[in-house]
């Protein structure tokens, strides 16, 4: 179940908030870990009952590894919990990568290829992963205590509203709300509004920009304009932006409602004037883990510079692996890792002399080509993509019909870059930051409505394309 | 009490998610319905294996999407916001032309680059695929006559052909114009000596000399007063194809009106809050003159929806004995008894009519055999014990060198209950229902097959139509 569908929007939700608040504080938690096995289990019905198992496990594992004062036992405890999490992961999402790459290289050598039953990806899995490792590793930091309910813990991995794209929530920083957690009326309603901001960012200019896109790339990719091709990675790169911002802010809104205080995932992340500034404003949440649980264990940038160098290009490829068992993921990662490396070694002090909006400028088109290799799984095409994208080959041709893509694009755009003016920046403020008046709730309010049934009308209205009658 | 505003506001909004919820259930606000032609999704029922593998959770989706509480209104206000804001259409097979006017976008397409591309690349490959058509057509028409049944082709106008000035720019269209279907087939028409009438030609001169409407702003077909004029032309062709004195219509004096259903049907799927404004049209009222010593023949008339102006501005039943209609050979209207032309027994359906008319316009000209042709020239050359031992012979084939196929048809049996052999029967069926010349080699090319005139004649004398004056 995605947020952006009918059977979320007037099934589950409205049924959800109507149970949740009609409960007594004491048993909310009980009704929303419910409400997130329900959710999770009418998406995947099949790995719901390996999701539990899992969450069982861990917990009592990492009970055991708290209570236990030998250091050695702890520290078994803690590689076994996480082994755990990490071999589900390794399993179910790179196994059918693994043996499909190994069959090649066999049958490259004309040997016979491993017989092998394809693994099905449990939704979600990549996320309550690593909320598991963080649970551990906490723990075992002794950052924080464990829970002492299991209802509590699986309630922290499962809860739906960061269940299936994050934010990736750390332990140490929600485990006092799920205990207890003070709920404000005017604080929940601006969850409201930010769920319906989040909501109007994926319907009304991802989903637009998307299916634009995906016209765009399926046509021939050898015969594209570097117009078409400019025009088709830009609105892919404000598709991707949009769809994956809005869902964190429908889970930052949803959160909010709950009393629950999620982190932020993005920080307008393309008006970074480097790419290492990029990555503290992109998917912030997946940046933080692996600073804290993969770069720092590794030495971090506390060694020496060729160490620091490997550490960053490992937590690189690494981050692009998490993304997708495919090839021109790790590839992605890599050429993030590669401008990363070049950063330090001194394109930084480039960025400094050519000043904030050219770093901005070159720092978008950095990261908009490499989105190219994140979008185009097949590596050749890819390549041919960004043949395309340098070929100055410019001759007169529009190749979308429709207006609403390019308004769409355009206010992408705006939104994109709008903090880089100051009014912009007064516009974020008031939005997100400012407790409003009532009068301002009022309107905000109301606007907020209009603008979640408006989500309804363009959700349902998409796609709805009658024949005047059947032909055959 | 502090909080009461803010509780206020924030169940105010469960409520608003509620309503919907509710109206999904209950429907009850009753609204007009959204007009167009669509496949709504059934009630889906929950199984085990079908929430399982997912499907049933998709086909939830579905229906609530074809059911969704106030869905009518939610569709209407998009539709209009993208047409007033970006004069666009949100129906993907709907283009809005210069002036509002609105267009199929398959007939752009056609217009700008060919609906060959929908076939194939390649044009010497489209035109094989037409001349085999041409051919069928024209032997078809041949073996009919010998029994005084006249099968004609009506090439209605299409309205990128007559009103090009208001079509939208093109845009998106950028592949090189392939062989259209109207060129060639007209052409090899005329070399082949089919009958047929191209209302192209006529239309384009017509439409700077009358002062009615050819084609409606806001609708695909031509306007119901064109049609009225065409069909007239049509029933003296007919009278003359046929050396028959049909009854003649009278065609009262032309007078404005509201612009009508047919007129306007691009408009109507729309779906928009504020319908476009259409201006008033033109219409006749027709009658047939009684006349004792006409005769009332059968009529069929195969192909795409122009036919329907004739079903709704014509009496045809005062000048038909007997009228039906095969929308593109798929549904059949105006027998109570069939609706499909694969449950008819296609040896009488053929011997029935005097007239057949394949009605299509340059866009749909593609289709325009749509399995008809075919299908009566197997049936018109070879009778049923011929056709059973060509399908043994396609069976043993199969059986022997086919193994994936016959693989394929012991699973169907053991689905359907039925034989295997009953099974590749109906394969072959099929198959030569689409292609018959690739298993009965005597209908390639031009070849002229024998008729079987004693089994059909016999047929067609119990078929044939009652002069009106007995």
């Amino acid at each position: 179940m995605v947020f952006s569908s009918n059977v979320f929007l007037i099934l589950f939700l409205p049924i959800f908030l109507l149970c949740y608040f009609a409960c007594p504080k004491k048993g909310r938690n009980i009704v929303l870990l419910l409400f997130s096995v329900i959710f999770y289990a009418y998406g995947a019905p099949t790995f719901v009952l390996l999701l539990l198992g899992s969450t069982v496990i861990n917990f009592f594992l990492v009970r055991w590894l708290y209570k236990s004062e030998n250091v050695v036992h702890k520290k078994l405890l803690a590689g076994l919990a996480i082994a755990l999490s990490l071999g589900l992961l390794g399993y179910f999402k790179y196994a059918n990568f693994f043996v499909d790459n190994l069959n090649a290289l066999l049958a490259a050598f004309g040997l016979k290829p491993f017989a092998f039953a394809k693994v099905l990806l449990p939704i979600g899995i990549s996320f309550f992963t690593f909320q598991s490792i963080t649970y551990v590793v906490d723990t075992y930091r002794n950052v924080h205590q464990p829970m002492e309910r299991l209802t509590d813990y699986m309630l922290y991995i499962i809860m739906f509203p960061q269940l299936i794209a994050g934010p990736i929530v750390r332990y140490c920083d929600i485990a006092d709300e799920i205990r207890h957690r003070e709920q404000h009326w005017p604080e929940i309603l601006q969850g409201f509004y930010r769920f319906v901001i989040g909501l109007s960012k994926k319907i009304l200019i991802a989903d637009v920009l998307g299916r634009q896109v995906d016209i765009l790339l399926a046509g021939d990719l050898l015969t594209m304009n570097s117009g078409v091709a400019w025009i088709t990675i830009i609105a892919y790169t404000m598709q991707l932006y949009f769809d994956f911002s809005g869902y964190s802010d429908m889970a930052i809104g949803l959160g909010k409602m709950l009393g629950f205080h999620f982190p932020e995932n993005f920080d307008n992340p393309y008006n970074s004037a480097s790419v290492s500034e990029f990555w503290r404003r992109w998917h912030i949440t997946l940046g933080t883990f692996m600073r804290n649980y993969l770069y720092i264990p590794l030495g971090g940038n506390r060694c020496s510079k060729p160490r620091m160098y490997f550490n960053l290009w490992v937590v690189f490829l690494l981050s692009g692996l998490w993304h997708g068992a495919n090839w021109n993921f790790i590839l992605w990662g890599a050429y993030h890792g590669f401008w990363l490396v070049l950063e330090r070694m001194g394109l930084a002090k480039f960025y400094t002399k050519i000043g904030k909006i050219p770093s901005v400028i070159l720092t978008f088109l950095i990261v908009t080509v490499g989105w190219t290799i994140f979008r185009i799984e097949n590596l050749p095409d890819a390549f041919t993509f960004i043949s395309r994208l340098f070929a100055f080959d410019f001759h007169a041709l529009i190749p979308v019909r429709s207006i609403h893509f390019y308004v769409t694009l355009c206010i992408a755009l705006i939104f994109a870059f709008w903090v880089l003016s100051s009014c912009g920046k007064k516009v974020q403020g008031f939005l997100f930051y400012t407790e409003f008046s009532k009068k301002q709730h009022l309107v905000v309010w109301v606007l907020s409505i209009l603008l979640f049934v408006f989500c309804l009308s363009a959700l349902n209205a998409t796609g709805f394309s009658p024949f005047i009658y059947f032909r055959f | 009490m502090k909080d009461i505003f803010y509780k206020i506001l924030f169940f105010s909004t469960i409520a608003v998610m509620t309503i919907f919820l509710v109206q999904t259930v209950t429907g009850v606000v009753k609204l007009e319905p959204l007009h167009g032609a669509v496949i709504e999704a059934e009630k889906p029922k929950p199984t085990l294996a079908t929430y399982v593998d997912g499907s049933f959770q998709e086909n939830v989706e579905q229906y609530l999407r074809d059911h969704f509480g106030f869905r009518e209104w939610l569709i209407r206000y998009y539709n209009q916001y993208l047409w007033s804001c970006f004069h666009e259409t949100n129906n993907a097979t709907i283009v809005r032309g210069k002036d509002n006017w609105l267009f199929e976008e398959l007939y752009v397409r056609n217009h700008y680059e060919s609906l060959m591309y929908d076939y194939t690349n390649d044009t010497s490959e489209m035109k094989k695929i037409f001349e085999k058509e041409a051919l069928r057509l024209k032997k078809v028409q041949e073996l009919l006559k010998e029994y005084d049944i006249h099968l004609f082709v009506v090439i209605a106008p299409s309205k990128d052909e007559i009103c090009p000035e208001y079509l939208p720019q093109n845009f998106s269209y950028n592949r090189p114009v392939g062989v259209r279907a109207y060129d060639y087939y007209t052409k090899r028409f005329d070399e082949l000596g089919v009958d047929y009438v191209d209302f192209v030609p006529i239309f384009k001169n017509l439409k700077n000399t009358v002062d009615y409407p050819l084609f409606p702003p806001t609708g695909t077909h031509w306007t119901s007063i064109a049609s009225v004029y065409a069909f007239d032309s049509l029933l003296h062709y007919m009278a003359a194809l046929g050396n028959k004195n049909l009854v003649d219509l009278e065609i009262g004096e032309k007078y404005q009106a509201e612009t009508r259903d047919f007129d306007n049907d691009l408009e109507t799927i729309l779906n928009m809050a504020r319908p476009l404004k259409s201006p008033t049209n033109w219409y006749v009222d027709v009658k047939a003159i009684e006349d004792s010593s006409a005769v009332k023949p059968n009529l069929v008339g195969v192909g795409d929806s122009y036919f329907w102006h004739f079903i709704y501005n014509i009496p045809l039943l005062d000048i038909f004995q007997n009228s039906t209609y095969w929308y593109y050979n798929y549904i059949i209207y105006g027998d109570p008894e069939n609706t499909s032309p694969l449950e008819v027994d296609i040896e009488q359906e053929l011997m029935k009519p005097d007239y057949i008319m394949l009605i299509f316009n340059p866009t749909t000209l593609y289709k325009f055999s749509c399995y008809y042709l075919p299908r009566a020239l197997l049936h018109l050359c070879y009778d049923k014990t011929v056709i059973d031992s060509v399908a043994l012979d396609f069976s043993e084939t199969i059986k022997l060198y086919k193994p994936t196929w016959y693989k394929a048809a012991v699973e169907k049996a053991k689905e359907t209950h039925q034989s295997v052999e009953e099974v590749l029967h109906e394969d072959a069926l099929y198959m030569f229902r689409t292609e018959p010349e690739m298993y009965f080699k005597e209908l390639e090319g031009s070849k002229m097959p024998t008729s079987r005139n004693k089994d059909l004649k016999t047929i067609r004398n119990k078929c044939i139509f009652a002069p009106s004056n007995e």
